[in-house]
């Protein structure tokens, strides 16, 4: 049974690390939600970016309400697990905590741009800049 | 029956009509001239000139990377943003364009902390206002780019023509919808996502509070010195065309803020 990956609109790259944790085999999806970009109030220019984009992707572009199609294409690919990035966008944490309810949801980290050595100060950006910069020089924000 | 959408198109121009067809309602709105996808992405990554960066950035005509839209939908990521930048020289030479895509992990980490409070006042205004003062809606001779101001104009009719203004840009517009014409940040923050091809809730809204005051410790304006200076060769900065920012920082801030006391001081 293979994996379902769902992409959206943070993580829109072939090398994102979802595609790596999910099977060989596994479906890739995007879901083209006309009622999500209203909500958002996404201009036309910013949908024909987004169009390009996915375009260029080994996906499949389906049109329709978010949480309803996952639901439908998890079972028609009698997928097992659903993968996809994590996101801080509340609408989509609202669809992936509905969709852990009855599926397998593994949410994926994009790359880090550093390292921290404990919890962020997130109070001013100098502040944090002082904890960011230790990696920020290094290859991957490691060092 | 489930709809799959077409993937493959005879050129750009199909695939426009396409998206236009699928969304009815904004079929007569402008598209921009950037082109989506991690081609077009790594083209821009491959003319990043982080060194010249630093000295020019804050120039409309600088050499920043143009690399906003495909950062904020994963199409090209900070850290490998980062590595190239890092390869094109020290530290020090390339720290200005490090620390600014900081900024983009700063505001990310701010909205996965607390994604509901992106649309909220993190903060109380400090310009001698409170939060009721502002409008809630954007004027019309805004959203038409019909205000008093040519260059304001300039930087609307930019943003809805091309998705894209310079980060000085998006200051002088932001701060000019909230400290000249009274609007809430909230109002101007919805019109730019809208539009940029960049627009992120996080760096987006937490921008205009820090413009706004919200999230910094004071309001962020400008004159029409500092308007000439770093936009002139790009917008229309005539002082004849802009009479509103034509003055000195201390008679501005007595006439944008005549309640506060810390910035008359
Ligand atoms: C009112 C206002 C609204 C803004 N709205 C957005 C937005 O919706 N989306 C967005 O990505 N940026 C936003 N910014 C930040 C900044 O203006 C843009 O990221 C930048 O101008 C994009 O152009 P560039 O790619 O040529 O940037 P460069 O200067 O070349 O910077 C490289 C990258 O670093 C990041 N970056 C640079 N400056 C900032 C910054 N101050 N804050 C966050 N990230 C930054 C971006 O990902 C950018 O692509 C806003 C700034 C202001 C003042």
């Amino acid at each position: 049974m293979a994996d379902l990956i769902w992409l959206h609109e943070d993580m829109l790259r072939a090398t994102h690390p979802v595609f790596a944790h999910a099977s060989d085999d596994a479906t890739a999806i995007f879901i083209w939600d006309d009622a999500y970009f209203d909500v958002a109030g996404y201009s036309l220019k910013r949908r024909v970016f987004l169009y390009e984009t996915i375009c260029q992707l080994p996906v499949d572009i389906y049109r329709g309400d978010m949480m309803a199609l996952l639901g439908q294409l998890a079972e028609a690919a009698a997928a097992q697990k659903i993968y996809t990035g994590t996101s801080p966008n509340p609408a989509l944490q609202k669809i992936m905590q509905e969709l852990s309810a009855t599926h397998e949801l593994t949410q994926i980290d994009d790359e880090p741009f550093v390292t921290l050595d404990g919890p962020a100060d997130l109070k001013r950006f100098f502040r944090y800049w002082n904890q960011a910069r230790k990696t920020a020089f290094d290859v991957d924000g490691a060092n | 029956m489930m709809e799959k959408l077409q993937k493959i198109f005879a050129d750009r121009a199909a695939l426009i009509d396409y998206v236009r067809a699928l969304s009815p309602e904004l079929a007569d709105a402008p598209v921009s001239q950037t082109v989506g996808g991690r081609q077009a992405g790594a083209a821009r990554l491959a003319q990043l000139d982080a060194q010249s960066y630093g000295s020019s950035r804050n120039y409309l005509d600088g050499a920043v990377s143009y690399l906003s839209p495909y950062i904020r939908h994963g199409i090209v990521t900070l850290n490998e943003t980062r590595n190239l930048a890092i390869q094109q020289g020290a530290p020090k030479q390339v720290e200005k364009f490090v620390q600014e895509l900081a900024w983009r992990d700063f505001w990310q980490r701010i909205y996965h902390q607390s994604p509901a409070k992106i649309w909220r006042d993190i903060e109380p205004y400090k310009t001698g206002y409170s939060a009721d003062h502002y409008a809630t809606e954007l004027p019309e001779d805004i959203r038409q780019a019909r205000t008093p101001s040519a260059a304001m104009n300039f930087f609307i009719k930019q943003l809805i023509d091309t998705g894209y203004l310079h980060n000085h840009a998006r200051m002088y517009l932001a701060a000019y919808i909230v400290h000249w014409r009274h609007i809430a940040w909230q109002a101007g923050a919805q019109f730019f996502l809208t539009h940029l091809l960049d627009g992120d809730p996080a760096s987006n809204n937490l921008s205009f509070q820090w413009v706004a005051s919200t999230f910094s410790n004071k309001p962020y304006f400008f004159n029409l010195e500092n308007l000439q200076k770093f936009a002139g060769s790009v917008a229309p900065c005539a002082a004849h065309d802009n009479v509103d920012f034509d003055d000195s920082y201390d008679a501005l801030a007595a006439r944008l803020f005549p309640h506060s006391e810390a910035l008359n001081g």
